[in-house]
């Protein structure tokens, strides 16, 4: 009994806490949000599993966990309010070649660090860009120019699933 | 002017559909869950008196435990006649204790043979009673059947049976 509400009073504390951080530390870590992450495992399994270290104990909080994860992933699936409350939505970085400073400002992406993801994606410059999407698993997609256009053709011509 | 938006998702009906392997993980996952909130892998005990001959044994034992967990197990030796019970010893199973990782026992047992701890306790008073604690550290999973007895003037007056299940 112990055992699983401290499982749910953790996983909703490190939920909000993930969510409040930001996508970016999803993504390509940087040395700080490493830390982060690797810490928070190590703090908060003393909060769950406190002085009992029994494989029961262990076994009754992962699958606490686990359930929660499905539940929210139900949750999820079923409700898009609740979908843009969990997941936070995509964030457009770039449109028709034009940044938006306020969204890179809010979401801390630096306009080289934009740059180098536009040159992964075999562009060389924030003009050949349609789309800049920062997605919510941290990743950027980046949408070039003429592909948004021949996408756009190809949707019309897709069925609704 | 409003911030772009990215092109929205296409439409989808939603559903929830489960694969096969959930069906079967899934119940198992909730059914560990429930069971722990119900308390079925918690700790618990148990109040147990017997009645001998001229004592009332009474233990407070644990019934369930996991590993790793303190418990307590205390025996209590009730004089209930009017003449004192000489040279009184409680013999606790030794198969019992040793499936524990730590055991403590208050007083300390003056002797131990192939079968029991023996504890002594000495004279009690008429209507007077005598208490052994044993401080336990639950190790070994699995169902321990434990035996007490009593000795009072060199025979066996009281006696009690219970067990313990211990979680991994």
């Amino acid at each position: 009994m112990d055992a699983v509400l401290r499982v749910v009073l953790i996983y909703g504390f490190v939920m909000f806490a993930l969510r409040v951080m930001g996508k970016r530390e999803f993504s390509q870590l940087s040395p700080v949000e490493l830390v982060t992450l690797l810490l928070i495992p190590e703090i908060v399994s003393q909060g769950i599993l406190r002085e009992d270290q029994s494989l029961t104990n262990s076994i009754i909080s992962v699958s606490a966990l686990l359930v929660l994860v499905f539940i929210t992933s139900m949750i999820t699936h079923l409700s898009p309010f609740a979908e843009k409350v969990i997941n936070s939505p995509p964030t457009v970085l770039v449109h028709k070649g034009q940044l938006i400073a306020d969204h890179l400002n809010r979401e801390r992406v630096s306009a080289s660090e934009l740059l180098s993801e536009i040159h992964k994606a075999g562009l060389t410059e924030v003009g050949q860009v349609e789309w800049a999407i920062l997605q919510s698993d941290g990743v950027i997609a980046i949408i070039p120019v003429n592909q948004a256009s021949a996408t756009g053709e190809a949707d019309k011509n897709m069925p609704t699933l | 002017m409003s911030a772009p938006t990215p092109p929205a998702p296409p439409e989808l009906k939603v559903q929830i559909r489960f694969q096969p392997s959930q069906w079967l993980g899934l119940p198992i996952l909730f059914g560990v869950v429930v069971l722990a909130i119900l308390g079925f892998f918690g700790q618990s005990g148990r109040l147990l008196t017997v009645i001998g001959d001229g004592v009332e044994l009474t233990l407070q034992h644990p019934t369930r435990t996991r590993y790793g967990l303190h418990e307590q197990l205390v025996i209590q030796v009730h004089n209930t006649t009017q003449r004192p019970l000489d040279a009184v010893e409680v013999r606790m199973s030794r198969r019992y204790i040793e499936q524990f990782d730590q055991y403590d026992f208050l007083p300390t047992p003056h002797g131990i043979d192939d079968q029991s701890f023996i504890v002594s306790i000495g004279t009690i008073p008429p209507q007077a009673i005598r208490q052994v604690t044993i401080a336990l550290t639950a190790n070994n999973a699995g169902e321990h059947w434990a035996e007490i007895s009593v000795i009072g003037g060199g025979v066996t007056v009281g006696k009690a049976s219970f067990s313990t299940w211990v979680f991994p």
